[in-house]
């Protein structure tokens, strides 16, 4: 067989040849492409140490809102409030109509039942701007530790350290009040297992709901939020949850879940100078409630 | 000279009996139908953030039972105290005491150097006894309390006016409503009348 060989115009064959080239060629097209390989691989080792940042940031002020269980307290206290004005009221009515030398004694029971439920629902107040409070301190305190950790320089990308979080409180949908219906007081009870006010199956009190009394009770507020229940003795701990889930809370109800938003800036030096942001959203449920103590 | 002195011993005698049977009369020796328990005791825990007026809380639990089955009592209901408000009930059960029955009702503390919210609590509680008994039709026999908590708690129901009774027995006293309170070991007892 014949091997083809270069030849010149003379005829004579040359000693030179193209594979210098090839060579050399090859390798800067292997490069470049390890080079594109590893900034792709970089942007997606940022854009998912974002992410995780972001949840992590969602927990630490997820962990604050229900810490020691208050808000799961003060939601069984808020309907054991309700119940004990509702049985006062009703002694009080029974008193008028058939016991009139207790009548006053009765009222005085009314009357501190109401105080002690006004009492709550301040506290409430009070704890919702506690909660507030707490959780962006831990998030930001969470933050400060973790941003160093995202900056990161190379010839071909340069990526800076976060800004910092958008931070909202809220609720997780579809996550019922923590509080078991309560029984007893019959009146109280039927008009409690209406879908609005309590769930059939779960026995749970909706959430953000305010169920208030009939009568002369109908100024006072009831105010129960959510908070998943306990199942038997175990308490749900605070985790992370799909962002989609997120609601503000309706009004002034109390908040169980934390989202956070944080954004980083991305810059590439690979041929035509680019920058871009990365936006990462995390967000967290509070740890559950305990069973009433 | 011996008759006479058997005639003061005649009446010493005689009016040391009507004397204590008129200190005796109201009292747990008195005939009871029912026994109510009321327990109290301290909820360590409780509402605990920054600026929480809710602590310390006080949770008692209220029990009745017939006399002579006490292996039958059957839990009422819970109430809760914070700072001398009142704050929840939860109850339990219905009070199945028949109407016209007598009930005596016991106070007793978890720990035996209870803190003066938890004795306040105590006298508040049974206040919404006393009144869940009167709208029952039934009555109070008696209150027992334990001895140191005793001042307290008479205090405390008089905040309800409710009034000491006079050491008087002619004098007449207009009232439907009279409460007996006594310590455990019984040296202190006092009496009053609702107005």
């Amino acid at each position: 067989m014949r091997t083809q060989q270069r030849m010149n115009r003379t005829g004579e064959r040359t000693s030179t040849g193209n594979m210098f080239v090839l060579s050399g060629v090859f390798m800067t097209s292997t490069g470049v492409a390890i080079i594109l390989a590893l900034s792709f691989a970089g942007l997606l080792f940022a854009f998912n140490r974002l992410q995780t940042t972001a949840d992590e940031l969602a927990i630490a002020g997820a962990r604050k809102l229900n810490e020691l269980d208050r808000i799961g307290q003060m939601n069984n206290m808020i309907a054991r409030s309700r119940q004990l004005v509702y049985a006062s009221r009703h002694q009080l009515e029974i008193a008028q109509t058939h016991f009139p030398q207790v009548v006053e004694l009765s009222q005085k029971l009314v009357d501190e039942a109401r105080d002690g439920a006004h009492e709550l629902d301040q506290q409430r107040l009070h704890l919702r701007g506690v909660n507030s409070s707490e959780v962006q301190t831990a998030v930001m305190e969470k933050f400060n530790q973790l941003k160093e950790r995202h900056a990161m320089v190379l010839p071909w990308i340069r990526v800076s350290i976060p800004e910092n979080p958008q931070i909202r409180i809220g609720y997780i949908d579809q996550v019922q009040s923590n509080v078991s219906l309560l029984e007893n007081l019959d009146e109280l009870q039927n008009a409690d297992q209406a879908p609005a006010v309590s769930d059939s199956q779960s026995k749970l009190y909706q959430e953000n709901i305010n169920p208030k009394l009939a009568g002369s009770d109908g100024d006072l507020n009831f105010k129960l939020s959510s908070l998943p229940a306990p199942v038997e003795n175990t308490v749900a701990p605070a985790r992370a949850t799909l962002a989609a889930s997120f609601k503000p809370v309706p009004n002034d109800d109390l908040q169980s879940a934390v989202q956070v938003e944080i954004v980083l800036q991305v810059e590439t030096m690979l041929g035509a100078a680019g920058s871009g942001k990365f936006h990462s959203i995390g967000t967290a449920l509070a740890t559950g409630a305990n069973n009433m103590q | 000279m011996n008759k006479v002195t058997a005639i003061l011993w005649g009446f010493a005698i005689t009016a040391s009996a009507t004397i204590i049977a008129t200190i005796a009369a109201p009292g747990l020796n008195q005939p009871h139908d029912w026994t109510m328990e009321l327990k109290t005791r301290q909820m360590p825990l409780q509402f605990e953030y920054q600026g929480s007026t809710l602590k310390p809380v006080v949770k008692t639990e209220l029990k009745f039972y017939h006399v002579g089955q006490e292996e039958n009592k059957t839990l009422y209901e819970y109430l809760w105290y914070a700072n001398e408000k009142t704050l929840g009930l939860e109850r339990k059960a219905k009070l199945t005491i028949a109407p016209g029955e007598n009930v005596a009702i016991i106070v007793s503390h978890e720990s035996e150097s209870p803190p003066e919210s938890e004795v306040v609590a105590a006298a508040k509680a049974v206040m919404n006894a006393v009144l869940d008994i009167e709208v029952n039709q039934s009555m109070v026999a008696t209150i027992k309390v334990p001895t140191s908590s005793f001042n307290t708690i008479c205090s405390e129901i008089e905040q309800y006016n409710f009034h000491p009774g006079s050491s008087n027995p002619n004098e007449e006293v207009n009232s439907d409503l009279c409460l007996f309170v006594e310590s455990e070991a019984g040296e202190k007892k006092s009496l009053y009348h609702y107005n």
